[in-house]
């Protein structure tokens, strides 16, 4: 009996003492990130049947359990990488809200001060007043592209922070797995050698080690007899038992500066695919480069591609102070193409602007494809931002303002040869001024236009403009030419000797074009392309052609200048030449009216005039004599003029060139009307509105990501809260346990002194 | 319901800082005044802000346009004032020049005085705007407009008129072209102005066209067609020059020479004397000329002595023809001073429309990125006493253990 006692006092004080000891656990890792508290569960000892009672055999310790919820766990896992999914873009896209934060810091100042150089330089293009004004149009010029330059160069500091924590995040990934994979295998042997008894805090370390890695990615875990396995994004392996897949961090095979995760694969390195990794920070760190640093970039270099195309143009169609032809007022940087690193083949693709005006704010892949035969194979270019495809069997094809050709067209690549084309990145940080001489800007007009006093009647004719670089014109009677469209890449040093096309029948075909030129054939919206040889050879990729056929209406685009010739009525006769020539300096001409015609004659002998009144638009053949009605607007070889007023028989208007105009400011009045003019986006908005759609792109990423972050913040303190109320540890709590076990020792201790006590009454007895 | 201890030090913490963010972020606003911090704040607003700053600047540029269109407007206005001056003068010289008593001496002072003027309008012609480029040349500014020459001045500048952007869709002439203004004196419906001598006996008549082929050769100056005393033979001199450009010809009817890109033909009128009589003479001037060759023909003519009643003849007509010439240069002179005037009236017209229009965008600016500074004080000290609170409380409650009241 006594024994007995003694037996179960020894059990409660052995309970007691365990009571305290995992309370002490407890209190001790009260503060252990990924702790959880720890609980002694006991029950009744077996009873002793003691003939017609059951008599109780004290206590039986059970196990210390961790109270852990699985499914709250693996709610923090999720709410952690989502949360810090937009944690690390929110982040990072904070950075280019800051960047563009203060509007008298962004571009707009420079470029209003810009443009009001020009308007300075419109009301005083000469004198004292004029020379000042010039300087200050190339000092604010400079100073805009410094801006601009300064801001891409600001974008391209934050893309190497996206490289570096890009490689950070993949070294501590690895360290993760590694560390739940070391887990794996600690909790097998703990397991294995306790006999079942589960290894509570090994648990908490491992469970805490994926909550840790939830953080950088989100994974997916998978526990298989006792072991996880952890799966990253959309099912890549990461842990597999006690097998890790290392990540490494490579440069893209396209883009040498950009960084991207890879992961071994029977000894080959296989890139990750972004798209896959949808959470944790190296999820939002893709999600910025590709939704918002990429464009980011690309909007400052498309506004500085805008403006430096657009100024130029128009500058190119003015005239200096020297009396010269404006040259470029910017320079910039054209298209970059990057063949990948994994081709084959030593091709490269070069593109140019076509119109810089349709430019979109994506990059472009183009592809060399394997056609099925008998299909050629073709080249495929897709636009990165939304998935766009286009094929061509042949290059040149302009997509979206930019033409994409063949660096050397004798070179071809190799079937499944990739190249990655960037229109705009490099815009910002290439900008300049390219010239310095306040002499060559070019405020005037190269075109100067008079009625002599000579004239009887009180016709008017305006001072005119210079529409194009390029003046088409032709011999032919019964053909012509017009509707040229100068690319935006052309330069004047293509036309510094004229091209001349003669017409050849049998078939209908151009000849003249250099040998080696790729002459582009639209017609009816199908475009074939042509290289032009000593010798045919129709089967060739593009086909050889001696001569370039020739279609009515067609537009044929050569060397970046596009015109049609049509029959005006019937098609040219043989040996009658059209010809491509720069359109300045002007031809001096005397035109005459003729009363009784009502028309003007004496224009160039070559040039084939239109004529537009009101929405009508007429063109004649070389030679013809043009209707007069007032108002209409008289163009050939790229330049234009309106007369108005009564003429007489016998009066005269004069076209000449501009050689004494050193206060003519019509290019200056133009060049600053581009502005306020809406020349990007398809002519939808102006620089001013591009960088102001940028700025609100930003900060509607920036402010959505605000939102989603704060509201993610939210579901993970929830979850975290659940967790803590369920696993965390609390003080009250623990110091009443501690009282409880300790007044149960002393319990237990007085049971077994009560047992001592019985049994020396019992000894006693005997005395 | 379990609360961990490690949550109630996180709760705490993390809403104490939540609300010295809020705190910071308004203290930050009424620092800068502003209610957009960054784009994020307000993206719509940030990008409209954006495109009215511009509208804003652009108007403001325009002003700056508009401000110096109205100084070269009014220079150039304030120097035809003074032309007008000149012209008026010369006007009356001329009207005392025909006085019938006044001797070829008197004429002649008149002519020095009237010489006087010419040079004064040339000077005035080639007036500058103040910086180094004259206001009538065209476009041609750095080329003096007119230079004298022995028939009076010719022009240099071209037909160049500048405009210059004073409002989104107006361009203002800001300059007119010296010879729309000095020149364009019509002095006949056809090209040139062929005067028969007041005493001629003939009734022959002289017409003259361009010769196209060698229009490049025309001079501008003033000839003359005269017989010689049989009235069977004539010459023709270029009058500006003092050159007989063709030597003594053969008359039949009809003749045509073709001399300094002129046709001239000489022919029978009508009427018994139809034929050319004996020392007749044709005056050929171009039909249209510039004030200069104007004031220098009649000082010419003031200079040739009239005694004569032939020479008298001869100045009157002379005259009369100057007097009506100074009126249709006062005509013009007067038309570019008004387009000046409509151009001025309408600037400053624009001026106010623009001051408004500045104000409009100034005020849509401030609406959308200033800050209400009422509203921003009181959610300040709002954010202040919550802040007050919630650290007590933190203090509070965190003290409270159970631990304390063990010993």
């Amino acid at each position: 009996m006594g024994t007995s006692i003694l037996g179960i006092g020894q059990s409660a004080l052995a309970a007691a003492q365990m009571g305290i000891a995992t309370t002490g656990h407890n209190i001790a890792n009260a503060n252990t990130p990924g702790y959880s508290r720890q609980v002694l569960l006991q029950s009744a000892a077996a009873a002793q049947n003691d003939g017609g009672s059951f008599i109780g055999q004290g206590t039986k310790i059970g196990e210390v359990k961790r109270i852990y919820n699985e499914f709250i766990g693996q709610q923090v896992n999720a709410t952690q990488s989502a949360q810090n999914y937009s944690a690390a873009y929110l982040n990072q896209v904070q950075r280019i809200n800051n960047l563009v934060a203060d509007q008298t810091a962004g571009i707009s100042p420079s470029l209003q001060e810009f443009f009001s150089a020009i308007q300075n330089l419109a009301s005083t293009p000469n004198g004292t007043a004029g020379s000042a004004a010039r300087q200050s149009v190339l000092s604010t010029g400079a100073a805009l592209t410094t801006r601009l330059a300064g801001l891409g160069a600001q974008l391209d500091q934050v893309s190497e922070e996206v490289n570096s924590r890009i490689s950070q995040t993949i070294t501590d990934i690895n360290s993760y797995a590694k560390q739940i994979s070391q887990l794996n295998d600690s909790i097998e042997t703990a397991e294995s050698i306790s006999g079942g008894a589960t290894p509570n805090d090994l648990l908490d370390q491992r469970d805490y080690a994926v909550t840790q890695l939830s953080r950088l990615v989100n994974v997916t875990v998978v526990e298989q007899s006792g072991k996880f396995n952890i799966f990253m994004g959309t099912g890549q392996p990461l842990v597999l038992g006690a097998k890790v897949s290392v990540l490494q961090p490579t440069s893209s095979l396209t883009d040498p500066s950009r960084i991207q995760a890879s992961y071994e694969s029977n000894g080959t390195l296989i890139q990750l695919n972004e798209k896959s990794i949808t959470g944790g920070e190296l999820g939002g760190l893709f999600a910025f480069r590709t939704n918002s640093l990429d464009t980011s970039r690309n909007s400052i270099g498309r506004i500085s591609i805008a403006i430096a195309t657009e100024f130029n143009a128009q500058h190119k169609l003015g005239q200096d102070l020297n009396g010269q032809v404006g040259t470029d007022f910017f320079s910039v940087a054209g298209p970059s193409s990057t063949p990948s690193s994994a081709n084959t083949g030593t091709a490269n693709i070069a593109a140019s602007f076509a119109d810089v005006g349709a430019l979109t704010l994506s990059d472009y892949r183009v592809q060399y494809l394997a056609g099925t035969l008998p299909a050629p194979n073709y080249f495929k270019i897709t636009r990165v931002s939304d998935g766009n495809a286009q094929t061509s069997n042949t290059l040149p094809a302009v997509i979206d303002g930019i033409t994409f050709n063949l660096q050397s067209s004798a070179v071809l690549p190799a079937v499944n040869d990739e190249f990655m084309v960037k229109p705009t990145a490099a815009g910002a940080s290439s900008l300049r001024v390219a010239i310095s001489d306040v002499a060559k800007i070019a405020a005037g007009t190269p075109l100067s236009t008079t009625t002599p006093t000579t004239n009887l009647g009180t016709g008017k004719i305006t001072p005119g403009v210079i529409d194009s670089p390029v003046a088409a014109k032709s011999n032919s009677l019964t053909a012509s030419i017009g509707s040229v469209v100068v690319a935006d890449s052309y330069q004047s040093t293509t036309l510094a000797s004229p091209l001349n096309l003669s017409f050849a029948t049998a078939p209908n075909s151009l000849a003249g074009f250099p040998v080696g030129a790729l002459v582009s054939v639209t017609s009816g919206g199908v475009t074939s392309n042509y290289e032009v040889a000593a010798a045919a050879a129709p089967a060739a990729t593009p086909p050889k052609v001696v001569n370039v056929p020739y279609t009515s209406g067609a537009t044929v685009t050569y060397a970046g200048i596009s015109f049609v010739i049509k029959d005006n009525p019937t098609a040219p006769t043989a040996g009658e030449t059209f010809t491509l020539a720069s359109s300045t300096p002007v031809t001096a001409s005397t035109l005459t009216y003729n009363s009784g015609t009502n028309s003007f004659s004496g224009f160039p002998a070559t040039a084939n005039v239109t004529v537009k009144n009101g929405n009508t638009t007429t063109s004649y053949v070389a030679g013809a004599a043009i209707p007069y009605v007032e108002g209409s607007t008289i163009s050939y070889n790229g330049l234009s003029f309106v007369v108005s007023g009564a003429f007489k028989n016998g009066d005269v208007v004069n076209i000449s060139n501009n050689a004494t105009g050193t206060g003519d400011n019509r290019n200056a009045v133009l060049l600053a009307g581009l502005q306020t003019k809406n020349t990007m986006a398809s002519g939808s908005t102006s620089f001013q509105g591009a960088y102001g759609q940028f700025v609100s792109l930003v900060g509607n990423k920036a402010h959505e990501l605000e939102v989603t972050n704060s509201a993610e913040t939210k579901l993970l303190d929830q979850a975290l809260q659940a967790q803590q109320a369920e696993s965390g540890v609390n003080l009250d709590e623990e110091a009443a346990n501690l009282l409880r076990y300790q007044q149960a020792y002393q319990a237990a201790g007085k049971l077994m002194q009560i047992a001592s006590q019985l049994f020396d009454a019992l000894l006693a007895l005997g005395r | 319901m379990r609360i961990s201890t490690t949550t109630i030090f996180q709760n705490g913490g993390g809403r104490i800082s939540d609300l010295q963010v809020a705190l910071n972020r308004t203290q930050q606003q009424i620092a800068a005044g502003r209610r957009i911090l960054s784009p994020s704040d307000d993206p719509i607003g940030s990008a409209r802000a954006l495109v009215i700053s511009q509208s804003d600047a652009v108007n403001d540029q325009y002003a700056t346009n508009r401000k110096n269109a109205i100084n070269t407007l009014s220079v150039a206005e304030n120097t035809l004032g003074n032309v007008t001056n000149v012209l008026h003068n010369v006007k009356t010289l001329m009207v005392s020049a025909g006085n019938g008593v006044l001797s070829d001496q008197e004429r002649s002072f008149i002519a020095n005085e009237l010489q006087g003027n010419l040079d004064q309008l040339l000077g005035l012609a080639n007036s500058t705007d103040g910086t180094e480029a004259y206001l009538f040349s065209g476009f041609s500014s750095t080329v003096a407009p007119y230079t004298k020459t022995q028939g009076g001045a010719a022009y240099n500048g071209d037909q160049g008129v500048r405009s210059i952007q004073v409002d989104t869709s107006r361009q203002i002439p800001i300059s007119e072209a010296g010879n729309a203004i000095f020149g364009n004196i019509r002095t006949s419906a056809n090209q040139f102005n062929i005067v028969p001598n007041p005493s001629n006996t003939g009734t022959a008549t002289t017409a003259v066209a361009i010769n196209v082929p060698t229009t490049a050769n025309l001079t501008g100056n003033n000839y003359e067609v005269s017989f010689d005393a049989t009235g069977l033979n004539f010459t023709v001199k270029n009058t500006t020059t003092g050159n007989t450009v063709v030597p003594s010809t053969a008359y039949t009817n009809p003749t045509t020479v073709t001399v300094d890109g002129m046709d001239i033909t000489v022919a029978n009128g009508t009427g018994p004397s139809a034929a050319p009589g004996p020392n007749d003479k044709y005056t050929i001037q171009p039909g249209n000329q510039n004030i200069f060759e104007t004031l220098t023909d009649v000082i010419n003519a003031l200079r040739t002595s009239a005694t004569t009643s032939q020479g008298k003849l001869d100045l009157n007509w002379r005259l009369n023809q100057a007097n009506s010439n100074v009126d249709k240069s006062l005509s013009n002179v007067l038309t570019a001073r008004t387009n000046f005037g409509t151009s001025l009236k309408e600037l400053d017209e624009l001026n106010s429309a623009g001051d408004s229009l500045g104000l409009i965008y100034k005020q849509e600016l401030s609406d959308i990125q200033d800050l209400d500074y009422a509203k921003a004080i009181t959610e300040l000290n709002q954010n202040q006493v919550v802040l007050q609170a919630a650290q007590q409380s933190f203090v509070k409650a965190t003290s409270l253990s159970l631990f304390s009241y063990m010993n």
